[in-house]
């Protein structure tokens, strides 16, 4: 199956269009949708811990880890736990099992490489501001 | 992280229900990422914002500040969106 989102525009910036995917996550009998931004240079997908608590999932089981990021400063590496999440892509009909990086800062979110990038063949067309994905 | 990283992706097949309540998720998503001909929403640069019924609801420096604009409530039902551009940004001069 290959399909297309097509880039969109954060309202708050204004003219710079970014490769964006609404992730759905269950709660409560409902859905609560979070855009990340689709991030082939981050080794794993990365929120805050308190969308974690937010969405009711448990971080005790998550492994600890450490993230660097652009500053090569140890002081600007961010702590974090890392546990498996689902969530619903709903332009693939599918519900993905990610590993997501709940850190202990108001960071952004972002969907990195590990597993999502394996479940599908990701193309970003700069010309035609769109991201073409094909389930592998 | 090896177990965590197995990649799964499994069937998603929604009810009535619950379709309806993606679709109209996906209308407030939709709205709130159309550019727009004005510049209201740039004062939101940066923030947190709870977005329902293509509405912004509550707009917070932190994510933990806008859930007490929430007060506490559950997010269920929301687009909860952080506006902050690319990874990468050119500061604006």
């Amino acid at each position: 199956m290959n399909f297309s989102i097509p880039w969109s525009v954060d309202p708050s910036f204004g003219d710079e269009p970014l490769p964006l995917v609404d992730l759905l996550f269950a709660l409560e009998g409902s859905f609560v949708s979070v855009p990340f931004l689709i991030d082939s240079g981050a080794d794993v997908s990365l929120a805050p811990d308190r969308l974690a608590e937010e969405l009711r999932i448990d971080l005790g089981d998550g492994v600890p880890m450490e993230i660097e990021g652009i500053s090569p400063k140890e002081e600007c590496n961010i702590q974090g736990r890392l546990i498996a999440v689902e969530a619903i892509m709903s332009e693939a009909n599918s519900r993905i099992v990610i590993p997501v990086c709940f850190a202990d800062q108001d960071v952004q979110t972002l969907l990195g490489r590990s597993a999502f990038f394996d479940c599908f063949s990701i193309e970003f067309d700069q010309q035609l501001l769109k991201t073409w994905f094909q389930i592998r | 992280m090896k177990a965590l990283s197995k990649p799964q992706l499994l069937p998603w097949e929604p009810t009535a229900e619950d379709r309806a309540k993606v679709d109209e998720l996906q209308k407030t998503s939709q709205w709130l990422k159309a550019k727009k001909d004005d510049d209201d929403l740039q004062r939101y640069r940066g923030m947190w914002i709870a977005a329902r019924n293509c509405k912004i609801v509550a707009a917070a420096d932190s994510l933990d500040q806008l859930s007490a604009k929430l007060n506490h409530e559950s997010i269920k039902g929301y687009v909860i969106a952080c506006l902050r551009g690319g990874r990468i940004r050119v500061k604006a001069e």
